[in-house]
């Protein structure tokens, strides 16, 4: 069967009647418990899988992809309206979507959040679509040293990004990576850092600690600055102007590609394509300063990016079935409980299934755009909440979002604590974007360093001396470079992920 | 900020050789089969050259970070004291009692709302939040000393 007769029968599987109703549903549940602060695509997904048990397995799957998708743009909706991220791909949009949230442009940013995600949603599968498996015979060609450069290079972007000081981004993901080692060795299985604890020896989740830097810190900073509430005067353009969208074209064109081929390589996931993407946004900008203060534009590129990430990381997925993230991983355990095992001969064996995920995809990207657009206004006026009601229920949530995942009381502590570091890493002009990120990227770094050498027999040269690992190590470098010649250059640089905006 | 550079430069130094001086306890093993403690090694001298740098760099730094006015310490230190409690509550006393106990508190103390809205929101909320993730979305929440009860 050709390209054209696959989608015919995947959009025939789709159109079911009890399929849209499912993808109705799972994308409603996902942006519902998506927009609660703490509970990401991983949670949300892992809650509803047992529910889906009793479902055909091709119903089954669409809701969970539409529970994914609606809880990617949920996560975005509260990084936008409180600065806290629902998911580690929403912690760049959090930067220009709250300060424009705090200029009353809640709903400027939330419009273009939604807009960005349909338009990256939909490129994305037509992208997988059309060149999946050429993608996947070279994301195939990956192995531990290329996967080792490209978390260098997603670390160093994030580094160069940070803030007015390079050496505190270096510290605080020096601090992030630290942070990861604690617990199993990934490799070994071999306790570290755990002093006998069981707690310490279970790691530290990066959820908890997602919500205690952004969530906890934002109250204590609402707190000292005595907020009335995260909006305070009218709010402005429940709509992206046309200045908007001439400012966010571009990003939207770039970070859906970006996003796209960033989420196709095993190990990189929606979180490094929306830096990788909102770099590249502010590189290519003339007003670079615009950044971390409210540009439209640090909205789009990253949201393009998130969600065309989940199509891309489709590929992988569904091709060799390599999860390369943690909402796919458990996407892909859904698979596996309805006896469905993606592989190589999935488009063979499974084909019903495999393409009406795909066009489930596309409907679901619709979905989502007619339920989110007419309730922009609604989310916008979240902000305009008293702030003396809306940072209690905000603790709240970030109990239940740090409990959530593993109900441990650990990971609650864990969440204040970091709370706490984070207004004192504000105050002293550190930034906390990049310790989030280090600690999310560091188990996989480690095991893709630890890979390559046991792999060359202990020979170092393994990291530099395979075309694609040395490209992407060179791109790392020219990054810090880049990023150190500008700060020459436009001296003092105005941060961009740093102490201001987060 | 000069002195507050300096202390966080030498905080990281410190936290740098501790985290060497525990990588080599670990074990670092041998080029072709590295072990638990290269990653930790790795990241602790880099801490301490990074430390070095923020600390040896303080001496260009002016202004001093804003802490926060005498005024607002107070209300901060009641939420953040209000928190601690309520994080300590909740395995004894159950997520229901202690959400209202620690809302109520905080919309009386902070918000100085009357009573009956105190009751509602904190009803609402506490109610509402435990009837969709423990009862809808089945995921368990704190249920403390009314475990049985269940």
């Amino acid at each position: 069967m050709d390209l054209l007769s696959h989608l015919v029968l995947g959009f025939g599987i789709a159109l079911e009647p009890i399929n849209l109703l499912y993808a109705f549903l799972g994308a409603v549940l996902g942006t519902l418990v998506g927009v609660l602060p703490g509970i990401g695509p991983t949670a949300t997904i892992a809650l509803l899988v047992p529910a889906s048990v009793a479902l055909p397995k091709a119903t089954a799957i669409i809701m969970l992809c539409g529970v994914y998708y609606g809880s990617m743009y949920g996560g975005s909706t509260t990084a936008i309206l409180i600065n806290t991220p629902g998911e580690a791909a929403s912690v760049i949009t959090a930067l220009d979507g709250y300060a424009l949230c705090r200029q009353g442009r809640a709903g400027a940013a939330l419009g273009m959040a939604a807009v960005a995600s349909f338009v990256a949603g939909t490129l994305g599968v037509v992208g997988l679509m059309l060149i999946a498996p050429p993608l996947a015979d070279f994301a195939l060609s990956f192995g531990p040293p290329e996967q080792f450069a490209l978390m260098c290079f997603g670390l160093t972007i994030i580094v160069s990004l940070a803030g007015k000081s390079l050496a505190k981004g270096a510290a605080t993901a020096l601090l992030g990576m630290l942070l990861g080692t604690v617990g199993l060795d990934p490799i070994g299985g071999h306790g570290r850092f755990d002093f006998g604890n069981p707690d310490l020896l279970s790691g530290f989740d990066f959820v908890a600690v997602i919500v205690g830097l952004f969530a906890i810190t934002e109250v204590l900073t609402g707190l000292e600055e005595q907020y009335a509430a995260v909006v305070t005067g009218k709010l402005r353009g429940l709509w992206p102007t046309m200045n908007d969208w001439r400012r966010s074209l571009g990003a939207l064109w770039r970070g859906s590609a970006i996003g796209f081929f960033v989420g196709v390589l095993p190990g990189a996931s929606a979180s490094v394509a929306s830096f990788i993407a909102y770099d590249v946004e502010k590189k290519v900008s003339r007003e670079p300063e615009r950044f971390g203060h409210g540009a439209i534009e640090g909205v789009a590129a990253p949201e393009g990016a998130n969600n065309a990430a989940v199509a891309g990381g489709m590929v992988p997925l569904l091709t060799l079935g390599l999860p390369p993230s943690a909402p796919l991983a458990v996407l892909l355990s859904a698979l596996m409980l309805h006896g469905v095992r993606p592989g190589p001969l999935f488009f063979q064996q499974h084909a019903d299934v495999a393409w009406a995920l795909i066009a489930s995809m596309y409907i679901g990207n619709v979905m989502l755009l007619v339920l989110n657009l007419p309730l922009v206004g609604f989310w916008a006026q979240l902000a305009r909440i008293p702030y003396p009601i809306l940072a209690p229920a905000i603790v709240v949530f970030c109990f239940i979002g740090a409990y959530g995942v593993r109900n441990n009381p650990f990971d609650v502590w864990v969440a204040l604590g970091m709370g706490l570091l984070g207004w004192l890493m504000r105050k002293l002009e550190f930034p906390a974007v990049p310790l989030v990120i280090a600690l999310i990227l560091s188990p996989m770094l480690e095991a893709a360093f630890r890979q390559s050498l046991s792999m060359s027999r202990g020979d170092p040269t393994v990291l530099v001396s395979r075309p694609i690992a040395l490209v992407l190590l060179a791109a790392a470098v020219a990054s810090l470079l880049l990023s150190l010649w500008g700060r020459r250059r436009r001296a003092p640089v105005t941060a961009v992920l740093g102490v201001e905006t987060d | 900020m000069r002195t507050l550079d300096r202390a966080s430069g030498s905080a990281l130094v410190v936290l740098g050789l501790f985290a060497a001086q525990q990588a080599l306890v670990i074990g670092v093993g041998r080029p072709a089969e590295p072990g638990g403690g290269v990653m930790p090694l790795a990241i602790g001298l880099a801490l301490v050259v990074t430390g070095l740098s923020i600390a040896l760099a303080a001496g260009r730094r002016t202004g001093r970070p804003a802490w926060p006015a005498s005024a607002r310490r107070g209300p901060m230190l009641r939420v953040v004291g209000a928190t601690i409690s309520y994080f300590a509550l909740v395995g004894w006393a159950g997520f229901l009692l202690s959400t209202a106990l620690f809302l109520g508190y905080l919309f009386r103390a902070w918000g100085r709302y009357p009573w009956w809205l105190v009751a509602l929101l904190t009803v609402v909320l506490a109610g509402g939040l435990y009837a969709v993730f423990d009862l809808w979305l089945r995921n368990p929440l704190p249920a403390g000393v009314w475990r049985d009860l269940r």
